[in-house]
């Protein structure tokens, strides 16, 4: 009975009451009901985002529980300074990276988008401005300018950590028929066009220069 | 053309991964959190970095992330999956013979692994429990459905595993691995290879349905002289379920001696 109303006071509790509890559980079997009790609470949202990255339900099972294995593992060094759910889904994005970049090696991952549908001319950063303008850092700055939202997250998942088109496509629920090769594309071009505006400036500013000495 | 498309490549890489002046896992997750702003330099640097900018908007998007008509069934699937993996530790425990036994693996336990190295694990749990749950987190090596003690559940979530061993490569080699190989197991329909630093962060995986598979060039190219690697492999039977895991073994490319003895082969 005593259990009982344990289990409903935790049911009613939030995840940092929660955790505290099991920092505090007095036996083996405490602790791992309210372990329970909180994994469960985020079993939907870890086995959703699983199930994206991965594209099969097995996969997917396998992926979140690993995800769920490490957070048992870090438990202790959780400090409360973000949510539960913050934290649970910084240890499922890196479990989804190591596993996107453990299968890197596989072709589809590896090409790139604009070579896939055979527009390459128009896409390209060219040799010319990636001497001149195209360091990393300028284009990082870029990015965060003239990139939506959606294109960012699709660049950064597939340029930084190597996940595939197809699993970022699911992962964000891109709805268009291309998916995320799609943004990949737009973004391109986006950031060439806002390269060539800026050797434009430069190239007035150069002129300007020339004409004043 | 190819280079080109090549550096391309590496400056989008390198433009949209993260710099040393990026956020932190701590600092992000403070911008996602904060409501009012979560400091100069968080805010500052959240303008700028489209890296930090995507990391916070995709911890708003798990946050958010609906499933669909399509996905609502896997998810619910997923997670029964995971409920079920839980072993009562309640009835473990209850039934726990006084002296250890080493027989006796649950898969799929979460809870049961992490007890045995869990710092606020209790001493009786430790005592009495660590011995079902064998000591250290090993597994078991007993091919046999095994005779339980009296008192231990014999339940549907209770599996003995067949052995299964990892046979190469082990110990110091003259160059990078060329293949893994391990021993079939009865009932196993695929095996689960992972290859790991020391620090078992894990830097390659891949599933199969043979008992040995050829080293990719990503993992030969990272065995370089003196790095131990860590492996293990484990079985999967048709039900996706582990019946088998080996221990995790160490190999390394031996570092080239000035006595003539022939060096690790260069990969790459």
């Amino acid at each position: 009975m005593r259990a009982d109303r344990m289990m409903l006071m935790c049911k009613q509790a939030g995840d940092q009451a929660l955790i505290d509890a099991i920092r505090t559980a007095g036996s083996a079997v405490e602790r791992t009901r309210l372990i329970n009790e909180l994994f469960e609470r985020h079993y939907p949202r870890v086995a959703l985002w699983c199930l994206r990255f991965t594209g099969d339900r097995e996969s997917g099972r396998d992926l979140a529980q690993d995800v769920f294995l490490r957070a048992l593992r870090g438990l202790d060094s959780y400090r409360g300074a973000s949510k539960f759910s913050t934290w649970l889904y910084v240890i499922a994005r890196n479990q989804c990276i190591r596993s996107a970049q453990s299968r890197a090696s596989k072709p589809e991952q590896l090409q790139d988008p604009s070579v896939l549908d055979g527009r390459k001319a128009n896409l390209e950063l060219e040799d010319e401005r990636l001497e001149r303008e195209a360091s990393a850092g300028f284009v990082r700055r870029l990015m965060a300018e003239t990139l939506d939202e959606t294109e960012r997250k699709v660049m950064t998942l597939h340029y930084a950590e190597d996940v595939p088109l197809a699993a970022i496509s699911r992962l964000l629920a891109l709805q268009n028929a291309s998916g995320a090769k799609a943004y990949v594309v737009s973004a391109k071009r986006k950031l060439n066009r806002a390269l060539s505006r800026h050797r434009a400036r430069d190239e007035r500013e150069r002129v300007i220069r020339q004409e004043g000495a | 053309m190819g280079e080109t498309k090549q550096d391309d490549r590496l400056i989008l890489r390198e433009a949209s991964g993260p710099t040393p002046d990026c956020l932190s896992d701590d600092e992000l997750m403070a911008a996602f959190e904060s409501e009012n702003g979560a400091g100069d330099r968080i805010t500052q640097h959240m303008a700028e970095c489209a890296h930090c900018q995507a990391e916070v908007a995709l911890m708003r998007d798990f946050h958010e992330a609906e499933a669909g008509a399509d996905e609502q069934g896997h998810v619910a699937w997923i997670a029964e999956q995971l409920k079920a993996s839980f072993v009562e530790s309640e009835t473990v425990e209850r039934n726990a013979p006084a002296h250890p036994r080493r027989e006796v693996k649950s898969r799929g336990s979460f809870l049961r692994d992490f007890f045995g190295t869990n710092p606020f694990a209790t001493t009786a749990w430790a005592g009495a429990s660590a011995a079902l749950l064998v000591a250290g987190g090993l597994w078991i090596q007993d091919a046999t459905r095994s005779t339980l003690a009296p008192g231990v559940i014999d339940g549907p979530q209770v599996f003995r595993t067949t052995s299964i061993e990892g046979l190469s490569p082990r110990g110091d080699l003259t160059a990078p691995p060329e293949s893994f190989e391990w021993n079939a197991v009865d009932g196993a329909t695929a095996y689960k290879i992972e290859a790991m630093e020391v620090d078992r962060s894990i830097v390659w995986a891949l599933q199969t349905e043979s008992a040995a598979v050829a080293a990719p060039a990503q993992l030969r190219a990272i065995a370089v002289p003196g790095k131990t690697l860590l492996w293990r492999v484990s079985a999967v039977n048709s039900a996706g379920q582990t019946v088998a895991i080996s221990e995790v073994e160490r190999f390394r490319v031996a570092v080239q001696s000035s006595g003539g003895e022939p060096a690790a082969k260069k990969v790459r």
